[in-house]
């Protein structure tokens, strides 16, 4: 089945770019409107109705040719992209790069040719600005071509201004001009040292042999493959024609403005289930990796009836640096946010100095909260909430400040370190520290009592009094310990058996985030751990454990001595931001313990 | 070593086609195998089959090429477009085989012709006599008045009807020019030959003042009407249709009977569905009932690396009661061949 390999280094920017609070970036759909897909824009295969957040201009309708952005905004109806062009009807949306939200600066390309005549087609590259590049152009380079393939994703490489600049230069010419002047596109992207990345709808010049598939990323620039479609799925799926057999398209793609391959990004044409890999023409994926974002995860703020929609066109604006009140969770429990799963448990390697490691962990005691630390200049203020879920399905909609006093490290140069007090106000609300040490804006927040499924939330106010709400972390609690429970069945606990009896009895190891157990005997003759069991560890996420497992220990050659039999037990939970190294268990252990004498026998 | 023998047989095979004389030229007397009468589709992308080398021999299959069952190619795509004197593969995007004697198969591509004016996408193209019916014609009673795009096709009517009316076409010399004149004569036309073309669009029309269509619909050139809504299509527990049910999951082939069964369409969707009743963009959907037969199965023969290349265009023959057992007998019966 699908069985998504999550990139995990990447998953706080995607975090960051897909959840992005609708109530700080809502506007009306129009100019306003696009500033919502200032980070990350996409659209989808199919139109929909959004069960979720009503779209700012009230119409629950949501066309595949617009453009969507973090959080449910519509940023831009289809009619606001093509409206440029005097075109009033709905022509989709296939490809997409937002340039500039600013100066509403749009790249993209429709699904159909333009009502209008010879206006453009479905395979040109138009920009909001009235631009056209005619698709000839685009695959002038790629001589084998020579007349309009269809236009499937599109992505700037360069200097954003050298991209805004050259956006600009190209209004003068008209659609004929690069008609009859393809080469010149080439020579302007030379010149201004910047590069459109695209993919086209069919193969060329032929499918049995093949220049480029429409499964490879091209550059406009050189006439070259950036990368074919092998190499942007990972060596398991059988991608690329002839060698790996098929082509499976390049529907959307999105990079840095550097044209860093590495941060290539993109959605293919059909689908596949492989043993190693598997993901749908909707699902976000990473260069020679796997799933980065599943089309559900995508969506599922718009609540659609369907959980795929596909994905058509996709913005990404990776690398760019983050405005400076932007608010973003980055670290809970010493794990990066980007390690903790929709379901709040963490996975992977800590931040922490030691590191541990979680298992599909939970956290439990004192929870540090650690948020990206912002403009010290433009930034004033900033508190952390939680919310309870009040069913592991249905988001909290209410949430409650931390408020209770701490002390954190401040370092004050030359060389003194200080443990000041902090005290949130009422609301939660915390002074920005600009020389803490902690490596970013720290609250600690102690959980005890608390288990269940919670959001976090982190809301910085700049000093026009905007608040910047970042988007919610979800953390699983466990504050209850394991279950362990010890019982014999033929000797008495603290009782006397002889060498030769068989021990029986029964034991109970659970917890609702199992991760181990075990079961020992040991002397001071026979040292160590003498396993009776052979150690139980977790299976999956519905492992809770074992309920009265039956044991017996043959006590036949061992020497006479008093003897205890343990049972230990452990959850996967993450306390006070760490977990001891150690198997089978770690951190939270409980044990359980009977004691007797071995005698020789009369 | 073996990757490197493998490569080398590779590209042995690859200089062979590359010497080989060009494909399907121009104007190049064609005939259908028997199986496209049967059944014929295309896939969503293109693929080498690992199984039966094609009788041409090559390997590569486009998702411009026709295929049917036993890993039969119908047509190349340059073979279709070859009769409109294209030399590239537009990729197919609708197919009806109306015809085999008369060789008359009906279809669209993915990408509008590279030979100014001559046909979009979006246009219906009818070979053996180069028929282009203009996508406004089709929609001519909806009043679009735009290229809005063509995901599938079939006719409705009596075989002899259907081609007395594009032999009225050809020998009337009614070219694209004449219909984008005059778009109202279509279904004029279809009216008095009793017949009809079914259709669907790439995009939802959605007009100020009337009620429109959504990309997911079945529709009627002759009646301007909506032959089946994607919810009526797709099985009650999928939802199903704008804004009723929240979704439209587009209509990419579709193929019924000459009769016009509703309760014979056979049809794939753009977008696959995975709750309960799932199924792929790829499978063979039947009216209301769901999956009828899966993407592997069509495709099964060709052993391809991947198990899913989706479903573009759809021609069934669903004439008589039998048919209604026709494709899964057919599959059923390959499967135990293949095993």
């Amino acid at each position: 089945m699908r069985k998504p390999i999550r990139i995990m280094t990447l998953l706080a920017i995607l975090v960051v770019t897909l959840l992005l609070r609708g109530g700080m970036v809502r506007g009306q759909v129009g100019l306003e409107a696009l500033k919502a897909c200032r980070e990350f824009a996409f659209s989808t295969e199919e139109d929909f109705v959004t069960q979720g957040n009503e779209p700012g201009d009230g119409n629950p309708i949501i066309s595949d040719g617009d453009l969507l952005g973090p959080s449910c905004v519509v940023c831009a109806r289809n009619f606001d992209l093509v409206g440029r062009f005097d075109v009033t009807q709905d022509l989709g949306l296939d490809a997409a790069d937002v340039i500039d939200v600013d100066d509403y600066l749009v790249a993209f390309s429709t699904e159909l040719d333009s009502p209008h005549g010879d206006q453009f087609t479905a395979g040109d590259l138009l920009v909001t600005n009235g631009a056209i590049i005619a698709n000839r152009a685009l695959t002038y380079l790629f001589e084998v071509v020579g007349y309009d393939i269809g236009l499937d994703a599109v992505h700037f490489v360069g200097d954003r201004e050298d991209i805004i600049a050259f956006l600009g230069e190209i209004q003068q010419y008209s659609r004929d001009y690069w008609l009859q002047n393809p080469s010149v596109l080439s020579q302007i992207l030379n010149r201004r040292e910047i590069d459109i990345w695209f993919s086209t709808e069919g193969t060329a010049p032929t499918v049995e042999q093949p220049a480029f598939l429409d499964g490879d990323l091209l550059s406009a620039r050189n006439g070259t493959i950036i990368a074919s479609n092998s190499v942007l799925l990972e060596p398991s799926v059988p991608a690329g024609i002839p060698d790996r057999g098929v082509d499976f398209g390049l529907d959307a793609a999105a990079c840095d403005r550097a044209g860093n391959r590495e941060w290539i990004f993109f959605s293919t044409s059909i689908l596949y289930e492989g043993e190693e890999l598997s993901f749908t023409d909707g699902d976000i994926l990473h260069i020679g990796g796997g799933v980065a974002t599943l089309n559900e995860d995508l969506l599922q703020c718009f609540e659609p009836k369907a959980e795929f929609l596909g994905l058509d066109a996709l913005s990404y604006a990776i690398g760019e640096p983050p405005p400076p009140c932007e608010a973003v969770i980055i670290r809970v429990g010493g794990m990066p946010a980007g390690s903790i799963g929709p379901n709040g448990l963490a996975n992977g390697l800590s931040a922490t100095t030691p590191q541990f490691q979680a298992f599909d962990s939970p956290f439990g005691q004192s929870v540090e909260i650690l948020g990206r630390m912002v403009s010290c200049d433009e930034c004033t203020k900033f508190k952390v909430e939680y919310g309870q879920w009040p069913d592991p399905a249905i988001e909290p909609t209410t949430f409650q400040p931390l408020t209770d006093d701490f002390q954190e490290w401040i370092f004050v140069w030359p060389s003194l370190w200080v443990l000041v007090d902090r005290e949130p106000d009422a609301d939660g609300w915390l002074n920005i520290l600009c020389n803490t040490v902690m490596g970013g804006l720290y609250t600690p927040w102690n959980t005890s009592g608390k288990n269940g499924k919670y959001s976090l939330r982190l809301t910085v106010e700049d000093a026009g009094g905007t608040e910047h709400v970042s988007p919610d972390v979800v953390v699983m609690l466990d504050n209850t310990v394991p279950a362990a429970a010890l019982s014999l069945d033929t000797v008495p606990v603290c009782g006397d058996i002889f060498i030769g009896d068989v021990v029986m009895g029964k034991i109970t190891g659970t917890d609702t985030h199992f991760y181990s157990y075990r079961l020992w005997y040991e002397s001071s003759l026979t040292p160590g751990y003498n396993l009776i069991l052979p150690i139980r560890k977790y299976t999956g996420l519905a492992d809770n454990g074992d309920t009265n497992v039956a044991f017996a220990w043959d006590t036949t050659g061992l020497p006479a001595c008093g003897y205890r039999i343990v049972l230990e037990v452990w959850d996967r939970t993450i306390r006070n931001n760490g977990r001891a190294w150690g198997e089978p268990g770690y951190g939270w252990r409980t044990p359980e313990q009977a004691y007797f004498c071995l005698e020789a026998a009369e | 070593m073996r990757k490197l023998i493998t490569r080398m047989a590779v590209g042995a095979l690859l200089m062979l086609i590359a010497l080989a004389p060009l494909g399907p030229a121009t104007g190049q007397v064609l005939s259908l195998p028997e199986q496209c009468k049967q059944l014929a589709f295309s896939t969503e992308e293109d693929f080498v089959t690992q199984g039966p080398v094609p009788p041409d021999g090559n390997p590569i299959i486009s998702d411009g090429d026709l295929l049917a069952l036993y890993c039969v190619i119908c047509a190349r795509n340059l073979q279709l477009v070859g009769s409109f004197n294209v030399t590239q593969d537009l990729g197919l995007d609708a197919a009806d085989v109306i015809d085999m004697e008369e060789y008359l198969v009906a279809f669209s591509t993915e990408l509008d012709s590279p030979i100014a004016d001559q046909f979009t996408a979006g246009d219906l193209l009818v070979i053996n006599g180069n028929i282009v019916i203009p996508n406004i014609a089709l929609t001519y009673l909806f009043g679009v008045g735009y290229d809005i795009g063509l995901d599938s096709l079939h006719f409705v009517g009596d075989p002899q009807d259907i081609v007395a009316f594009l032999n009225a076409v050809l020998e009337g010399e009614m070219s694209r020019g004449y219909w984008l004149e005059h778009p109202g004569d279509l279904p004029e036309m279809l009216a008095e030959y009793e017949m009809d073309i079914w259709f669907s669009t790439e995009g939802t029309w959605t007009p100020a003042a009337r009620s429109g269509f959504l990309d997911g619909d079945l529709l009627s050139a002759r009646d301007g009407t909506i032959v089946a809504e994607n919810g009526e299509l797709l099985p009650s527990g999928v939802p199903a249709g704008i804004p009723d049910r929240g979704v439209d999951f587009g209509l990419d082939a579709v193929t019924s009977n000459r009769a016009g069964g509703k309760e014979r369409i056979h049809f794939s969707t753009e977008i696959l569905y995975q709750d309960g009743l799932s199924f792929t963009d790829g499978d063979v959907l039947k009216y209301g009932d769901g999956v009828s037969d899966t993407n592997k199965a069509l495709i099964l023969c060709f052993e391809p690396k991947a198990d899913f290349l989706g479903l573009d265009a759809l021609h069934m023959a669903l004439e008589g009661l039998l048919s209604k057992l026709y494709l899964p007998l057919i599959l059923k019966t390959f499967d135990q061949s293949v095993k």
